[in-house]
Order: structure tokens, then sequence, then C-alpha cells
């Protein structure tokens, strides 16, 4: 059975104990980084960092308002990553988690091009390189313990648990304050579907979520032309197979014309 | 600790992380794609307590082959339940594998640019030869013709960052030293807070604890950031909001606290005595307090002395040449010891009517005008906290150094005590005045006394001026009723385990021979403002530094990293090298020209040794060593074995008055057992060495030791298995979260205090969903779900007391018994808090013509009003991700990394005024100095409309300076502390400086 | 080798370059050679070196499958000469795609244990196929001498089947580059973003398959190793059009249908190089048109050349969407680096061509 995360982003209080609870379980070292314009540091994803905490502040009619959001990979359940990826270095396993698997990556960076949500990241440093990203702490999940970002997080701004539980959380939380939420589940449709799940009290467009993630899964690209590759194959090699014979013929009658 | 199976590494899940999981998870899926093992398996793990905040949450320790391999929230503990915040999250960095760590004893000699490598047996000799020296050199056995036993050449500071019985055996050493000033942290954080709320309530702790603000129904955010200071309170913070609770934040700044609150008003820094005067106004002129409650278990029904006055800005008896009140006129009408009373609370000389009229004066127009809040959203804001003014409803008030660290601190606290009195909030689950404590075991490190003014348990540490003699002591000391009339058993017992067989009825129990302090520098007393001050001005000789990192945590640090230079040594003992212990080489320093002699000694982190700390809400908690420290890092425990057993040695072939060191009870081992020292702090039968069930067994003759009484029931036994604060049971038969069976709440086990005041004077709870304890009637016994904070037995006799007997002394600790919205005799400043400006402030003071607190000191500075020069309000604060002077955070990679500089908020229209881009390098200046950092422009600051004019603010965190893995800034000769640009001026009872509120500019850099 | 050393010093030189700067790159990975970061994976070797090269390189096996398969005569001279260049150059795409690579040696993994719904295997195949192909399409047109012939005529008996196989592989391989970034649906600017970008890819490099071998031709002619001949430059040169146009009128119709216009007329470097890399289009398959002048159809060729390298730009670069904040500008020595690629397979040809080519004149 699939697990799941629910980010309830009117919890996050943007402590960042998640960022550091993931370095920490995935003995990732720190960056050397200057200050921005705000706390968000590292202000992306990068090989030393699966996860990072966004912040964005916003004045309304009703005052400031300060959002946190935690980014990492969605775990999306048709990962177009995976699907894109020409050696099984990435994929999607039953617990839920898209995990990387170093021996067997090229190194060729197309998943980084295929992923929606421009999740993985590269060890451009590195004479033998990887790709990096929240592997959902595959390692612990399956070992039947919580990630360690939703173990760290103080506020239940990350509920972990299977994906139907989780699911009917969100749902909960959504009709138990329509006041409150936007009644929305980013993540239910994105990219077919993301492991991961948002809940929010503000407008997505508000969020470092993208909203112009298309709903259908992202495989979907690359598998309407891989799908159409054998026939196309087949049908070309025929009909040049056909022309090939007829103009050989042409040719050598031609020949032996000339001869 | 144990070996991490399989299978307990399984456990954990259902029972931890109950915020953080639905639902049941099962381990090992059919297929898991490939993945490894946790790392973590067939490690070997051991708990222990996080290093940096007062929340004091669980964390496990994973090693293998002698190496950390992770850390993480212990799921099985109640605060937490495996959640952490940036900087627990972190803890392993702070671990022996951090390349920065000392591990080496370093020495600088005079005139020197760099630190030799040195033995720890040479440096420790050495340091010990310098105090002696000094001590007999600068030894007054007598003034006045008064034994004080004191020497006033050395100092020592620091003590909130190690554990209790570190913290003890300082305050053990110092004062058998004849140190007087002898101080730590708790001095600039929440100094204020114990002299107030003791003042209000009998105690100076925080009311409640962590996991009770789940039973809030209006939490009410007052001077502090808890989601970034203390993050773990929102996990309980959130379960409240989620029950329906309301999150009230009132702050200058829109923090990461305010961004969940349902409601949020934004004042001026310096102001809250008048919001919260308005909202006492505002309550008792719409009658929204809880009548029972204030009549029974408060003074406002008592009828107060003619000599009380107060007239614009002053009350009575005030002598303008000292700045100085005398107290005794704010008392009450007594007939013969009892306090006279009007229980329908309508003679105009009650407490509840000279409050009325007191506050009156706090009009919402008045009110707005200080604090620039509106009228609408003052009443708005004053409506959602006076709604628990109501039996069933409970209302909390959180806060810290918001408050704390102001020139009027003590009286901030004061304000909230009364509403907080006025709406019954006092003693109940979800109530109470949380003042949540800064540094890991500050508040253990106050319970052991390692300040000028207090010995363990807060007994008052004897002064020259009330304490000639034991006598006097116990006259001025004792009270006849109160809990504290057992004083003398606390402090029989406590010099009994200091000077064992010594301390006989003959001498006083050798009362003499701890130091009485005299008037210190300048007067001033011996707290830690007047304490640097004569280290500036060079009057003091030695400076002994248990983990703190001045140089960048004092007013005015410009002149601190100077002033060093005048000592003629420092001993710093750290886990790390600190600014301060480098300020030698800090800048503007000419290393030749200091003549400081600087020992460094590397401490061993709270991973690496055994011990207990105290959480802000009293939960007495203990750690576990899972690794060895670094090289020669011993744990300060260790280092002050050493010391005190070296310094034995040379008293021994004499010195000055030596019988208090050459006695002194010292018997913790070669290699100190902090077991051994726990156990003094428990208390002990000195015939039979048995340990005492709790403090209620202690004696005034001669015949029980106790080093610290409020810690008596820690150690209850003579085993490890008898260590109460390694106790992990994870019952709660309430469900109200008070988890009695884990680890171990002075006093006795007690994890609300006051508890009596949850309770009609029937003993009926005032919320029966939320009783702790009530009277049951049939029974004619007491159902006690908590440690009953009242007298509900007889001492001697055992026999059941009826809830009447305690309904009439509620707060037992107070003479009166009753909850102070006067404080009558108790404060510097007055018995109701009055609204002062900071020293330094944009407007007049609209209250009256006293523009800042006139009993408040102040050195050689002057009140500033609306210069023009400096012309932003300036503040201070904190950051999630670092901590206090920086040393615990820019040390650490990954909390460095996400904020690795110096910066100062503004808002947006300022910064666009002034052409100021966000992340441009700014200059802060004042009258102190200056600082540089990065503009960061937020919409979270607005300017304020006070005084009929705008007044911009802006704020700093206080965390970076010169020294470090990062410093704040990328010029290395510069120091990014913010306190080059505050000032010393503080409270008038207890110096806190004001931090909070001060006057600046900020051009570009 | 010592002769073209000595000869060629500074091309020896830069090539010599070109070698360290590859195993700066191998040691030091590929962020201490080139601009690229998590915004920008792919990059100048991916748009100039591969989808550039591939598409530019497209002549050989398509004039080989005009010739054989449709038994275009006309085309017949072309053969080798397009052959040769299409093998080195493919070959050196090849060499650009491992260069570009995390890890090269891990690359064997596509072949024995692919993922063979990812559209990146289909392109590694196919690049590494169709490279073989033309190998084996060149080898028995040009081995001749006799200690070969064995080889030769039995690779030759195998030409047919090589033949097709090239020529579907080269049709899959150029829409493959295209569809390689289709996934990519938000991160191009609709100037350039396509669901139709195989074909587009496909078309397009037909379209400079053809151009190049113009140019070639013109060159050769210039340095005199072989004529230009107008009338098999002038059917070149027409087909190419019709490629042209055809190119045009797809990419405008998907322009239109799916907004992508909106983007013209827009600030910053995106529209003009748009409109630059259409005129390239555009304006060659006018000039082209019935045109028999060597130097339209060399200059116009040329265009098209240029319009396929900027599209392929356009698509991996000027239209790649960074996050605020960050913009990709190739390095220094990522810039030489693709030059060497570039340059190395030219030197490689014309010194052969030299050997080679004259070779068959001889024999002619
Ligand atoms: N991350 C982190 N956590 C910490 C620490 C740390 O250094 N870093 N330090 C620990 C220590 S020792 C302590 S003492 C605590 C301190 O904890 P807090 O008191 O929460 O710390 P501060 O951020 O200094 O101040 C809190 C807030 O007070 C506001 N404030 C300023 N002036 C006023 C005022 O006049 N009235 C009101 N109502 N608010 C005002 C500031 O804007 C600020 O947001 O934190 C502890 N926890
Ligand atoms: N401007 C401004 N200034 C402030 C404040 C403010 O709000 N604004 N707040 C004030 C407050 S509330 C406080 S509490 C002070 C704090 O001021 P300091 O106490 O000076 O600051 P810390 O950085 O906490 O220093 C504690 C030191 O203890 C060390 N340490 C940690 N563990 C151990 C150990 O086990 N053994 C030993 N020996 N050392 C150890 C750490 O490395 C660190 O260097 O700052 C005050 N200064
Ligand atoms: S978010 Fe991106 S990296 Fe993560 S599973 Fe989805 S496609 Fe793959
Ligand atoms: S970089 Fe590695 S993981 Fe990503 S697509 Fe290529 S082979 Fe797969
Ligand atoms: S699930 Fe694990 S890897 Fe992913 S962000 Fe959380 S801690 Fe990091
Ligand atoms: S740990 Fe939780 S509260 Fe903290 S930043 Fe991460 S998601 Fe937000
Ligand atoms: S710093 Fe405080 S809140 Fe954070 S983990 Fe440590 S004890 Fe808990
Ligand atoms: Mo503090």
């Amino acid at each position: 059975m699939p697990y799941s995360m629910l980010v309830d982003v009117t919890k996050c209080i943007g402590c960042q104990g998640c960022q550091v609870s993931c370095k920490n379980w995935n003995d990732k070292q720190a960056d050397k980084t200057t200050l921005g314009t705000d706390f968000g540091n590292p202000s992306t994803m990068n090989s030393n960092t699966y996860t990072v905490v966004k912040f964005d502040e916003a004045v309304a009619a009703d005052g400031n308002h300060w959002h946190f959001t935690k980014a990492q990979c969605m775990h999306c359940k048709t990962p177009a990553c995976a699907g894109a990826c020409p050696s099984h270095a990435l994929t999607k396993t039953e617990a839920g988690p898209v995990v990387y698997h170093r021996d067997r990556c090229i190194g060729c960076r197309y998943c980084m091009l295929a992923c929606p949500f421009e999740v993985p990241t590269f060890d451009w440093h590195k004479a033998i390189p990887s790709i990096n990203k929240c592997s959902f702490c595959a390692d612990r999940v399956a070992s039947g313990i919580e990630p360690a970002c939703s173990r760290t997080c103080p506020s239940g701004a990350l509920t972990f648990g299977n994906t139907e539980d989780v699911v009917k959380l969100a749902e909960q939380r959504l009709a138990a304050h329509p006041e409150k939420y936007v009644n929305y589940i980013y993540g239910k449709d994105e990219a077919g579907g993301t492991s991961w799940l948002y809940i929010s009290d503000t407008e997505f467009k508000n969020l470092p979520l993208d909203e112009s993630v298309e709903k259908a899964a992202y495989d979907r690209y690359g598998l309407s032309v891989m799908n159409k590759v054998p026939g196309f194959a087949i049908g070309a090699a025929a009909l040049m197979a056909g022309f090939f014979f007829i103009s050989g013929r042409k040719a050598s009658a031609g020949k032996d014309g000339d001869k | 600790m144990k070996k991490v199976s399989r299978r307990d590494f399984l456990k954990g899940i259902g029972t931890g992380g109950a915020l953080s999981v639905v639902g049941t998870i099962t381990p090992g899926t059919s297929d898991n794609g490939g993945v490894k093992p946790p790392k973590s398996e067939g490690a070997t793990r051991t708990t222990t307590i996080c290093p940096y905040c007062g929340v004091g949450c669980g964390i496990v320790v994973d090693v293998k082959d002698g190496k950390v391999i992770g850390t993480e929230g212990d799921p099985d503990h109640p605060i937490n339940e495996g959640a952490l915040c940036s900087k627990g999250a972190a803890l392993r960095q702070i671990g022996p594998d951090n390349p920065l760590r000392l591990s080496k004893v370093k020495y600088r000699a005079a005139g020197s640019d760099k630190w030799e490598e040195k033995s720890p047996e040479w440096a420790i000799a050495e340091l010990a030869k310098r105090i002696k020296d000094t001590r007999d050199k600068s030894f007054i056995k007598q003034a006045d013709g008064i034994t004080v036993n004191r020497t006033e050449k050395v100092a020592s500071i620091g003590a909130a960052a190690l554990d209790n019985e570190e913290a003890y055996l300082i305050s053990k050493l110092m004062r058998s030293l004849g140190i007087t000033y002898l101080e730590h942290q708790a001095r600039m954080c929440h100094s204020s807070t114990v002299t107030s709320l003791a003042a209000s309530f009998g105690r100076g702790a925080m009311t409640n604890h962590w996991i009770d603000l789940k039973n809030s129904d209006v939490v009410f955010i007052c001077g502090s950031n808890p989601a970034e200071n203390h993050p773990i309170s929102f996990k309980w913070i959130t379960r409240a909001i989620d029950k329906g609770a309301k999150l009230v934040v009132a702050d200058p700044r829109f923090t990461r606290s305010a961004s969940k609150a349902n409601y949020y008003v934004s004042h001026r820094p310096g102001t809250d005595i008048a919001l919260i005067g308005g909202m006492i106004n505002h309550c008792l002129q719409n009658n929204l307090y809880f009548e029972e409650y204030v009549k029974n278990y408060t003074n406002a029904p008592c009828i107060v002395t003619k000599d009380y006055a107060f007239e614009d800005g002053l009350f009575s008896g005030y002598d303008s040449a000292k700045r100085s009140y005398d107290g005794k006129m704010w008392d009450f009408e007594k007939d013969g010891d009892k306090v006279k009373k009007d229980m329908t609370m309508k003679n105009p000389r009650t407490v509840f009517q000279l409050m009325k009229e007191f506050y009156s004066r706090y009009t919402p127009e008045k009110v707005s005008d200080i604090t620039g809040v509106s009228k609408p959203e003052l009443i708005k804001l004053y409506d959602i906290f006076c709604s628990t003014g109501r039996p069933d409803k409970a209302g909390t008030i959180l806060y810290a150094m918001g408050a704390t660290q102001h020139t009027v601190g003590v009286q901030y606290i004061r304000a909230y005590a009364v509403i907080q009195l006025l709406l019954g909030n006092i003693g109940i689950p979800g109530g109470g005045i949380n003042a949540m404590r800064g540094e890991s075991n500050v508040q253990g490190s106050s319970d052991m006394g390692v300040l000028t003014n207090t010995l363990p348990g807060y007994n008052p540490a004897p002064t020259q001026k009330d304490h000639p003699t034991w006598k006097d002591y116990c006259d001025k000391e004792v009270p006849k009723t109160s809990y504290w009339s057992n004083r003398p058993k606390f402090m029989i017992s406590m010099l009994k385990a200091w000077y064992g067989a010594k301390a006989t009825p003959e001498n006083d129990f050798a009362f003499d021979w701890l130091p009485k302090s005299g008037k210190g520098f300048k007067g001033q007393g011996c707290t830690m403002v007047p304490l640097m001050e004569a280290v500036k001005a060079g009057e003091m000789d030695g400076l002994m530094i248990w983990g703190a990192n001045t140089a960048v945590s004092h007013p005015d640090a410009g002149s601190i990293v100077k002033g060093l230079g005048n000592l003629k040594y420092m001993a710093a003992f750290d886990i790390w090298e600190t600014d301060t212990s480098v300020f030698w080489k800090g800048p503007g320093s000419d290393p030749k020209a200091i003549q400081t002699e600087v020992f460094l000694f590397p401490c061993a982190s709270s991973i690496e040794k055994e011990g207990s700390i105290a959480n802000s809400g009293r939960w007495i908690q203990w750690r576990y060593a899972a690794v060895p420290a670094p090289g020669e890092a011993k744990s300060d425990l260790q280092w002050l074995n050493l010391l005190g057993l070296e310094l034995k040695k040379l008293y021994a072939a004499g010195g000055a008055f030596p019988d208090p060191i050459v006695n002194l009870v010292w018997n913790y081992g070669e290699e100190a057992d902090p077991h051994k020292v726990a156990k003094e702090l428990n208390g002990y039968d000195i015939a039979t060495g048995a340990q005492l069930k709790n403090f209620t067994k202690l004696l005034d003759d001669g015949t029980t030791a106790c080093g610290c009484w409020i810690y008596g029931g820690v150690y209850p036994g003579p085993d490890k298995k008898d260590n109460a604060m390694a106790k992990r049971g994870k019952e709660d038969p309430t469900g109200l979260g008070l988890f009695p069976n884990w680890s171990y709440a002075w006093p006795v086990n007690r994890r609300i205090i006051y508890n009596r005041c949850s309770m009609d004077p029937a003993g009926k709870p005032w919320n029966e969903a939320k009783g702790t304890i009530w009277w049951d009637e049939t029974k004619k016994d007491w159902v006690r779900n908590d440690v009953p904070d009242f007298g509900w037995k007889d001492a001697k006799t055992e026999a059941i007391k009826p809830p009447k007997d305690s309904a009439a002394a509620p707060f037992l600790m107070n003479p009166s018994g009753l909850g102070h919205i006067f404080a009558a005799l108790k404060l510097k400043d007055g018995p109701f808090p009055e609204h002062y400006e900071p020293l330094e402030s944009p407007v007049k003071n609209a209250m009256g013509s006293q523009q800042v607190n006139p009993a408040c000191a102040l050195w050689d500075l002057k009140p500033l009003v609306g210069s023009e020069e400096f012309p932003l309000v300036g503040t201070t604060m904190r950051l999630t991700n670092h901590w206090q002077a920086g040393a615990m955070t820019r040390n650490v990679p990954w909390l460095a990394e996400i904020a690795p500089e110096m910066y100062v908020e503004m808002s947006e229209e300022f910064a666009a005024a002034k052409g100021i881009k966000g992340g441009d390098w700014v200059k802060v200046v004042s009258a102190r100095g200056e600082v540089q950092a990065k503009a960061m422009v937020t919409s979270r600051l607005k300017a304020f409309n006070v005084g009929g004019k705008t007044v911009e603010m802006v704020a700093m965190p206080f965390h970076f300076g010169f020294n470090g893995f990062v410093t704040g800034g990328p010029d290395k000769s510069k120091s990014y502390a913010a306190n080059q640009v505050t000032h010393r001026v503080g409270d008038a009872n207890t110096r806190i400086p004001e931090y909070k509120a001060f006057m600046c500019n900020v051009v570009k850099a | 080798m010592k002769n073209f050393i000595n000869q060629n010093k500074v091309i020896s030189l830069i090539l010599l370059m070109g070698v360290i700067a590859v195993l700066v790159r191998l040691v030091g990975g590929l962020g201490a050679v080139s601009a690229l970061s998590d915004a920008q994976p792919w990059g100048l070797t991916k748009s100039l070196n591969i989808l550039s090269g591939a598409a530019l390189s497209a002549g050989g096996s398509l004039v080989a499958t005009l010739v054989y398969v449709f038994g275009i005569k006309k085309f017949k001279p072309l053969v080798r000469p397009s052959l040769l260049m299409g093998a080195i150059a493919h070959t050196f795409v090849l060499g650009a795609l491992l260069y570009d690579v995390g890890s090269p040696l891990e690359v064997w993994r596509i072949i024995f244990a692919p993922n063979i719904k990812s559209i990146m295997f289909l392109a590694f195949l196919c690049e590494a196929f169709y490279t073989t192909a033309v190998l084996c399409e060149f080898v028995p047109e040009f081995v001749t001498a006799p200690q070969f012939k064995g080889i030769a005529d039995l690779m030759h008996s195998f030409k047919g089947p090589v033949i097709v196989c090239t020529a579907i592989f080269a049709v899959i391989h150029q829409s493959t580059l295209g569809a390689l970034y289709v996934v990519s649906v938000s991160r191009i600017d609709p100037l350039w973003y396509s669901r139709i970008m195989p074909i587009l890819f496909l078309v397009s490099a037909w379209a400079a398959g053809l151009a190049m071998l113009v140019v070639e031709a013109y060159l050769s002619d210039k340095s005199g190793r072989r004529k230009f001949d107008v009338g098999v430059m002038g059917a070149v040169g027409n087909t190419l059009a019709i490629f042209l146009f055809i190119y045009v009128g797809i990419r405008f119709a998907d322009l239109a249908i799916e907004g992508g216009f909106g983007g013209v007329g827009g600030k910053g470097v995106a529209s003009v190089w748009f409109i630059v890399e259409m005129l390239c289009f555009v304006l060659p398959a006018v000039m082209l048109l019935g045109s028999k002048s060597p130097k339209l159809l060399y200059i116009a060729s040329l265009l098209v050349g240029l319009g396929v390298v900027m599209n392929r730009l356009g698509v991996a670069i000027v239209g790649w969407h960074n996050p605020a904040g960050i913009t990709y500008f190739p390095s220094a020595v990522e810039f030489f680096v693709s030059f060497c690629f570039l340059l190395a397979p030219i030197v490689i040809y014309s010194y052969m061509s030299g050997i080679v080519i004259k070779d068959e004149k001889v024999t002619a």
C-alpha cells in the first residue's frame, strides 16, 4: 500500500527543521551561501539539499501574510523522471517513494528536463556525479519509520501515512474549515497525481507551487512518441524495402542496359 | 544506552509522532525497489535533551563505531514527540566530528598574538594559582565591622548552557571562594521574570508547561516569538488551535508566530504596559473579570494604607536624588498580623478600586496614541483575550524577551500578572503566565543560584547590608507564614552539604563562610552589567566564563571587546573558540597592547557527558553521554572538579581565610561523578547517608544535607534506577499532558503550580473538563492527578485538610497566601505597573511627566526623546536558526547556511524613501556605535503612528559577531554584533538591559 | 599525423587544448568546464554539438536514401562526400553526447538494461546505431584497397538492409532529438515549444543536411578539389526549398494553433532571435526556388544551416525558462569545447576528403 505526505501550509511555521533533518538523515553537507532577500536558504534544492522551505510574504486586505512552503520531490504516481530515465536509475516503488539508484545512472540529466516540478539536481562538480533528490526516505519508510522531515516537523505541517488516510485527512480538514482553506488539494491530480499533497489557506498561485503543471501524467509525452516508434519503424522499413527493391531492380535493369 | 534492533526501530512509530503520522505504517512492503536498510539500524542509541532552548526536547543519538551517524527527535518524548526545530535537528554537527570543536587547552600569554597549546594539568594549576593570588590579595574579611568574607576582584559568569550538577558546583565553589560577582545568563534573560512573578505569585517560574498549551482557549503571545524561539511550543499551540482555540499575537514585528495568529496587532516596542493597562481598564470597565476568583484568590479586596498614593507618574515615597522609592509606603492596613479586607471590594482603598482608578487613565485613545495600535484593533484584541475571564475558559500569556528586556521589564510582566489574575487564568490548565525560558538550562542554573543575589533554591544570598548575621538573615528572610517559613531547613541543609561537619549550630552552620555582597561597582550591585562595568574599569583581575559569549551578547558590545583587555586573566570554558575568548584579536584590538592572559578550556558538549537540565516547564531531565568528547575536552564538571581539588590543595598550605575552601565538601572523586552531585542536590540524611524522599524531609537541626532544596526528590534513592530525572514513563492519566512519570518537575514533581486556583473555594474545578485535582466530598479526600500546590494535609499529622483551609491561601509561597494584584513591599518601582517610555524613545511619555522609569539606574546616560539624529526605533531579536551570541550555530554549517549574514529588517516604505534595496549592505548607527547589516526589506515591519507622528522601526538579530565559521559578513576585521548599538541601562529591579527598545538610524554602507 | 601537425600548428594547438578541456571535465565534472546548473541542465554542448550537429550531418543518409531507396540517380555523385561527411560528423555527435553525459562509463547500461520507454534511450540507441549504420554504408563505398575487398564485398551485400535501417534510424533519430524536449512543456518559450517538435526537428534536419551538402560542394569547388555540379546542386537546392516550405508551413501553422506567436515583439533576446531564425528559413526558401547560381545556393544554404542552429539553441537555451535571477550563458571553456567538437570533424573531413574523394576522381 502506497504512502503519502500531506503538507498543510496553514500549519507550517517555517522553522526549517525539515530541511536540516533531511541533511542529517541523508548525510548531506551544508552549502556556502549568502543571505538573500528572505530566509529561504539555500534558495533552491541542490545536490546537497533535497528539500527547501520557501518564504512568501504578502499584504492583503485582512493584513499581513507570511507563508512557508516546503518543497521537495513530489513523488509522482507516474513519475516523468522515471519515465524519462533511459537506464532505470529512477524508479517508483510500491510504497510510494520514487527512488534513485546511483549505480544505474549515466548522468544524462534527462530526468531534470522531464520533471515538471524541476526537482532533480546534479553534482556538477563531481567526476562521478549523482542525481540528487528527496527519496521520501525510502529506507525509513521500508522499515516502517516515517521520513526524517515529517518526524521532525513541530507543527503538524507534515503528516505521513497511507495514501488513503492522508487524502482523507486532507479532505477532512478542507471540509471542517471551509472558511480557512482553499478548496483544493495540490498534488491530487497534478502530473497525474503525486504522493505529496498540499493544502493551503491562500490561493496556490501565491505559493511556490507551480499551477501550470498539467493534470495528466507527464510520461505521456514520452510514451506518445515511443508508442509510435515500433509501428513507424516497421511501416517505414516495409515501405522503404519496397522502394529499395523497385529502385534496385530499375537500377540493375538500367545497368544491364548500359552494358 | 541500547543497541537498536530492527524491532526497536519499528517501535515508536505508532506511539511517537502522533501528529505527524496518520493511520498505521507497516514496514517492509513486498517491493521496496532495492532500497537499503536505514543507516541507524544496528547503531547504539542513547537519549539526550536538546542543548539549545528551554523547551527541552528529547533527542536520540545513534552511534556506530564510535561515530555519531545520526540524531533525531525522540519519538517517545512527550513534549516533542520526535519533532525538533532546525537547531535541535542540527545537534549532530555540535558533536565531536565538527572540526571547529575545541579539543586542546589553549593559552594566550600577555601581549601575544596567538594561542599556544597547553596540557590540562598545567592550565588548571596556573589558573588556580592566579585565582588564589587574586583572592589572597583582595580578600575582605570584614567590612564596617561585619564579617563579609568576600573577594571582589574575581568574577564568574555563565552556566545556562551547563548541566545542573555543573552549575551547582560553580555556585558552591565560587561562593566558597568568596566571589560575589557571580552571575549568569538569567540576568540578561529572565531576571525580570523571576522578580516579577515571585512578587505576584510567590515563585519566579513558568506557571504551566509546554504540553499544557494544548488546553488553552486563547493563547496570547505578547513579548515573544515562540514559533522561532521555542518552535516546539507550536506543536501544542497548533493542537489548541485545532480544538478551536484562538491565537492572538502582539508584537512590533509580524513574526512567524504572528503568521499563524487569528488576530495580530503591531505595537511600538516598549509600550506593553500601556497595551495591557488598556486591557485591564477594558476588563474592569466591562466587567469581564472573573469575580469569584478575584475576590477569593487575589489581594483585590485588601485595603491599602493611606501612605500609598500615585500622582503624575510617581508613586508615594519617591526620592529623586537617589532615584528610588521607599517601598514601605505601599502596604496594607492590618489588624494585628491580618490584612484588612473588604470582600465587596467597594471600599475606595481596596486594591480593586485603586486599580480601577489607576487604569481608568489607560483609555483606548491614550493607549492607541502610545502604542500606535488603532482603537478598534485594541478593543478587538481586548475582547478576544478577556473572553477567558470565565470559569470554563483558559487563556495563557506566552512571553519572553520582548517583555523582560526593558527598563520597565518587571512591570511589563506584572501587567500580565494583573490581567491574568483578573481573568482567573493562573493555576489552571491551559492558563498561566508562561515565561518561556531561554537556554536549555537557564532554569536549572537559576535554580542552582548562579546569581549574585540567590543561593540554590532561591534563598536570598547574604548581603552585607541586610544579613550581617545568621540571625539577621532569619529575621529578614524567614516569614511567619507561607512555605518560606521553612527556609532555615533549606539553608542549613545546604550549608551542611557544603561544609559538612564543620557547619555546626555553634558557628551558625558556617553561615558566615558564605560571602556577603557589598554595594558593588559604583554602588550598583554585582549583577551582570555592573560586573562588566567593573571589568571595563579595570577593577576586576580575573574572569571565569562558563559558557557565555559576552563580547557579542552584552549591550554596548564594542566597549566590552575593548574592556576585556583590562583583565589580568580570563578563563573561558567553552566547546568552541568564542568571539569573547579571542577578544584580543578582535576588531580594533592590538594584541601586543593587551596584557590579559587567556586560558581556553575545551569542554564536552551535551552528548559527551552525563547530567541533568531543567526546561522551562521545570522538568528536570537526564542526559546520557553518547560519545567521548574530542581530544582533551572534558565536561565542565571535570574542569570544575579539577579546579576545586587544585584550589583545596593550594589552600591546604595556607592563604587568606582558607576555611571555606579546605573544609568544602568536595568528594566527587578524581573523575567527578555527576550522579554523586545529583544525589547531593536531592539531599540525604547525614547520619545514615540515605537519600531523602523530598524536601519535606529536610530539617533545620543539621541532620540533613541538601544542595538545592527544590530539587528534593530528583534522586530519592542510592541507585541509578532511583534517578527520577531519568524517568521515561509515558502515562498521562488525565489526558491533559501532565506526564507525571516523565522526568521530575520541581517542586515535588508538580506540573502546574498554584493549582489550588483551578478549583472554587469548595474544591470543585472551575472547569470540570480540565480538572487535575478536586475535593471528593464523599471520601473526604483530594483526588490528585497532579501534586497539590497547597496545604492539603497537615505536615505533621498527615491529616487531610478540607478545601476551605487552602482556599484562603492558594498561593502558598506568598505570605498573604493570595495572588498579588497590588505588589506590596516587593518591588523597586511601584505596586501597579505604570507605563514609562524606554530610555530612548521617539516621543514624550503621554501618561505623565516622568519620561522613563523613575527608579532605574541611568549610569552615565540620559533619556533621549525624539532625537533627529536617531529617528528610528530599534529592537533586537532572534532568528529560528541561530542561537544567541552565535557560537552554537554560526559554527554549525547546517544552520550557518540558512542565515550566514547579519541583517536588519526595515519596512518597504522606509527602504524606498532611503533608496535601499533588499540585500544592500547598510549601517545601523546609534549613540554607542554602529553595525553593518544587509537590508532585509519587508512588509512585515510597518511604521507606527504615535504621539502624532509616524515612527519607523528597524530590527536586528543579535547572533553575529567576528569569530567563527561564519561571522555575519564578508569583512573579517569587523564585528557584526547588533549589540554594538544597544545600551546597558536596564530595569529598576534587576538591571536587565533594554535590548528591546532604543533609538538609532540606518544609513547606506 | 606529424605532417598534419607541422602543417597546421594553430589548429593542432586548439585541438590539443580541446583534449585538455575534456580531461578537465572528466576529473572536475561538468561544472568545471561549463556554466550548466540545475536550472539549465542541458546547454551549449547539447544544443550545438548534438542537436545541431546531428541535423547538419543529416545529409549523408538522406542522400543515400534518396539515391538507393527512392532511386533518384541524380544525386549519385553526392553519395560519397555526403556519407563521409555524415560518418565523421556523427562520430563527433556521439562523442559530444558521451562528453556531455555525467558518467560516460555507464552508458553501456542503456543498451544492456534499458528503459525501453525512455526517449533518451531511443535517442542514444539511434545515435549509436545510426553512427554504426552510417559507417557501414560508408565502408563499402570507400574501402577499395584490395586486401579489404572481401569485407567490403560482404558489407556491400548487406547494403540494402543497411541503407533501409540507416534511413529509418535517421528519421527516428532526428525526431527523437525533438521529442526529448516535448516533455519540458512549461519550461520552453512558446516561440519554440511545440508538441510536434519531432516532426519539426526531422524536417529541419533534412533541410540542414541538404544545405550542408551544398556548402560542402561549394567549398570543395573553391578549394579546387571537386567541381560544383550546378545541375545536381540546383536539384538539391530545389529539394531543400521544398523542405523549407514544408517546415515553415508546419511551424507557422503550429505556432498559430498553439498561440505561440504571442511572444513575438516581446522584450528581450527571444523575440529577436526568433525573427532572425525564421528569416533564415523563409529567405533561403525564396532564394533557392529555381536558382542555379552557385553563390546564391551557397549563401541560402548557409542561412539554412544558421537557421537550424538558431532553432536548436532557441529550444535549448534562448527559449529555456530559468527561475528568476538565474541566467545561463555558456562559459568560455564551454564555447571552446563546442568549437573544438565542430572544428575536429571539419578538419578530419577536409583531410580525409583530400585522400578519399580525390581517390574517387581517379577511379571514376
Ligand atoms: N532560535 C532561537 N531560539 C531561542 C534563542 C535564540 O537565540 N535563538 N534564545 C533563547 C533565549 S536565551 C531566550 S531568552 C528566548 C527569547 O525568546 P523571545 O523573547 O521570543 O526572543 P526575541 O526574538 O528576542 O524577542 C521576541 C519578540 O519580542 C518582540 N518585541 C520587541 N519589543 C517588544 C515589546 O516591547 N513588546 C512586545 N510585546 N514584543 C516586543 C520582538 O519583535 C520579537 O519578535 O529564546 C530562546 N530561544
Ligand atoms: N541585543 C540583544 N542581546 C542579547 C539578547 C537580546 O535579546 N538582544 N538576549 C540576551 C539573552 S536572553 C541571553 S540568555 C544572552 C545570551 O548570551 P550568551 O550566554 O553570552 O550567549 P550564548 O551564545 O548562549 O553563550 C553560551 C555559550 O556556551 C557554550 N556552551 C554550550 N554548551 C556548553 C557546555 O556544555 N559547556 C560550556 N562550558 N559551554 C557550553 C556555547 O558554545 C556558547 O558559546 O544574550 C543576551 N543578549
Ligand atoms: S516530482 Fe519530479 S523528480 Fe519527483 S517523482 Fe515527480 S517527476 Fe520525478
Ligand atoms: S541522469 Fe541518471 S537518473 Fe537522470 S535520467 Fe539520466 S540516467 Fe536517469
Ligand atoms: S522525505 Fe526524506 S529525503 Fe525527502 S525531504 Fe523528507 S527527509 Fe528529505
Ligand atoms: S519542519 Fe514543519 S513547520 Fe518546520 S519548516 Fe518544515 S514543514 Fe514547516
Ligand atoms: S531548540 Fe528548543 S524547540 Fe528546538 S529542538 Fe531544541 S529544545 Fe526543541
Ligand atoms: Mo535568554
